[in-house]
């Protein structure tokens, strides 16, 4: 995979080049705006990482005059910032994604395989936790290999306890998801849709309620 | 005294002092002017009725003429009888007529004629000209004059009541208006002073209203120039302020990238030899790796302290059970692999005006912070009420911890074993005193206590 890296910083700038290029990456490593945006220019490349402190022209103008130029490659932003306005700045002038240093360089390579797997319109329409699999393109449900038949709103609370298990989520964030479409939610909604799921699931241990918070689903995924 | 108190408190008010001003000058110019006034009539009034006691004088000089001096007395009697024949003074003028006195008497004092009895007795000093006379409670103006023919003294007499009346009605009658105008003026005066004030309480108003994070000019307050200058000077305020705060905001920006990315590039650095290493090499790497991540929390953390002393963003109505449910749940997995479990009591109802961003940090910090120093397999309570978050967390060596110096910057009683920056009460506190909420760090017996108040 051609990288594109761009980093005024030479120690950092570096050390980027060599965690990458031990997981496969074939890194090219430029220095200045408008080194980046002149390679760009004339090289194919699949995927760019961006810092956005540069000597001679903003990361953010490099990254809106390479979006005008028509280049629709996968960016990635190298940021020391890290509140939201700046994060939100960032996604509007066309960056794909960010992250903040320091960061890791296995999640730095994660990040950018999964920006190329998007890129090629690869990306799995199946989700699994413990015995759930669910189909996202096809909207269906399986426990233990057995389709379940869940209502729109059992599957959208299941898919959102499957693609982030083991996590807390909060009855107001759950709720929200009921309301979505609809402005007259009964009070105990929730719980009669997590109650359905348990009875679908077949296993009640599996969707776990943390008292006074919310709920969450116990499985490795 | 009290309401003396009251009065000069209330004076505190420019419109009122402005009111009270116009007011004691209006009264004190009326003041002088009714006394001018005063003493003009009275010159005037003096002038014109010692002028008509001199025409009478003379009238009574040229008809004593024409009598035989032995005869003046009968003849004036006759007169006055035949007068009294031709015209009866009806009883409404009387009193008037009693004001108005004439006596005759000879060179020697002896008096020949006298239109009331009591001057007949009345001793008087004789005088050319204009004098005064007190008889009894009453004071009188006497013109004298002698005839040159018999050589007769002439006395005619004015009673002051006449001109005392003239002066105190005129005057009264100036005064009058003046007083009764006294009421229209201040309400006229204070409506006045309040239609010009409007643009001072509309600058206020916008003041308050303008959010702390916007500097922009104030504009549209020109009308008067009073306002204009301090409009004026607190657009220059407030560009200063502008220039300070973006100064300020570069900084941190740019201290954030040259902390950070010696950071980053040592962590790169780690994670590569990592890659390349040994077992042996790889503990020595991963203790190295922990350095590091604690220095990055510790930059974190030194980064948001600085953040939470500017000025606030605009605050927006929450619901603080949410919030609370959030933080929990985020934090939820840290405390299971700890044993700790959570209690939570809240008031679904209670809202609080907040930056949501920065109430996320402040409850994060207090909640991570229950969680690191509460002790393994025990219990962090959340009580919420309307305008309290009360969070309790068991500590197994409380004794560590001094109760005053929480909340002091790198404190960190004596937990230097538990992976922490001692940043995060701190940053609690100036998030706490942004937000207006009175936050409050206690002990129980073997409690951690810190208690939020809005």
């Amino acid at each position: 995979m051609q990288l594109l890296l761009v980093e005024d910083n030479q120690t950092l700038g570096q050390a980027v080049e060599i965690g990458l290029s031990q997981r496969q990456f074939m890194v090219s490593w430029v220095r200045t705006g408008a080194a980046a945006i002149s390679n760009l220019n004339r090289h194919e490349f699949d995927i760019a990482i961006l810092d956005l402190g540069l000597p001679d022209i903003e990361g953010e103008r490099v990254l809106q005059s390479i979006r005008r130029k028509g280049i629709d490659i996968p960016i990635l932003v190298l940021t020391a910032r890290d509140q939201t306005r700046d994060v939100i700045n960032l996604l509007d002038a066309g960056a794909d994604d960010f992250m903040t240093k320091p960061f890791d360089v296995n999640e730095l390579a994660a990040r950018l395989r999964a920006l190329l797997r998007r890129r090629s319109g690869y990306t799995s329409a199946k989700i699994a936790c413990g015995p759930i699999v669910m189909d996202t393109s096809s909207r269906e449900a399986f426990i233990n290999g057995r389709e379940m038949m869940l209502s729109r709103k059992e599957y959208e609370l299941l898919q959102m306890f499957v693609m982030q298990p083991m996590k807390v989520h909060p009855r107001d964030k759950l709720e929200a998801l009921l309301s979505s479409d609809s402005h007259l939610v009964e009070s105990n909604a929730l719980e009669v849709h997590v109650h359905n799921l348990r009875k679908k699931l077949g296993q009640r241990e599996l969707i776990e309620t943390i008292r006074g918070v919310g709920y969450r689903l116990k499985c490795k995924d | 005294m009290q309401r003396l108190t009251g009065f000069f408190s209330k004076l505190k008010s420019i419109r009122r002092r402005i009111l009270l001003t116009v007011s004691v000058v209006y009264l004190f110019g009326s003041s002088v002017s009714a006394l001018w006034i005063y003493f003009e009539v009275s010159h005037e009034v003096d002038e014109l009725f010692d002028a008509e006691l001199i025409q009478q004088a003379h009238t009574m000089n040229a008809l004593i003429s024409q009598f035989e001096l032995g005869t003046v007395n009968q003849r004036l009697d006759s007169a006055e009888s035949r007068a009294s024949l031709i015209y009866q003074t009806p009883a409404w003028l009387q009193d008037y007529e009693r004001k108005l006195a004439i006596r005759l008497e000879t060179a020697d004092g002896e008096v020949i004629y006298a239109s009331r009895d009591w001057l007949r007795s009345e001793s008087i000093q004789y005088r050319e000209g204009i004098s005064e006379l007190r008889q009894g409670d009453s004071y009188w103006y006497v013109f004298g004059a002698t005839n040159a023919k018999s050589g007769l003294r002439m006395l005619v007499l004015q009673e002051d009541d006449f001109r005392a009346e003239l002066r105190s009605d005129l005057t009264i009658d100036t005064l009058i208006p003046i007083l009764l105008m006294l009421p229209v003026i201040i309400w006229f005066g204070w409506w006045s002073i309040n239609f010009n004030f409007a643009n001072f309480r509309q600058l206020a108003t916008t003041i308050r209203e303008k959010p702390s994070d916007n500097y922009e000019q104030l504009v549209g307050f020109d009308d008067t120039e009073e306002v204009a200058v301090i409009s004026q000077s607190l657009n220059h305020y407030l560009s200063r302020v502008e220039q300070l705060f973006s100064r300020e905001k570069r900084f941190s920006s740019d201290a954030a990238h040259e902390l950070r990315t010696p950071v980053a590039n040592l962590k790169l650095r780690i994670q590569n030899l990592i890659d390349t290493s040994d077992e042996a090499q790889k503990l020595t790497l991963d203790s190295l790796m922990v350095s590091v991540n604690q220095l990055t929390r510790l930059i974190d953390n030194l980064l948001l302290l600085s953040r939470t002393e500017r000025p606030l963003n605009r605050k927006i109505s929450l619901k603080l059970a949410r919030h609370v449910r959030e933080v929990v749940a985020s934090w939820y997995e840290k405390a299971e692999q700890r044993g700790q479990t959570f209690d939570l009591v809240l008031d679904e109802r209670a809202t609080i005006n907040s930056d949501p961003d920065l109430l996320q940090v402040l409850l994060s910090n207090l909640i991570d912070n229950a969680i690191k120093y509460g002790a393994v397999d025990s219990l962090i309570t959340l009580k919420q009420s309307e305008h309290e978050l009360v969070i309790t967390n068991t500590m197994s060596d409380l004794a560590h911890v001094d109760i005053e110096r929480v909340g002091e910057r790198f404190y960190r009683g004596g937990h230097l074993d538990i992976d922490g920056t001692g940043l995060g009460l701190s940053i609690v506190e100036n998030i706490a005193k942004q937000l207006g909420i009175t936050v409050q760090f206690s002990q129980g017996d073997d409690t951690f206590i810190c208690t939020l108040s809005f």
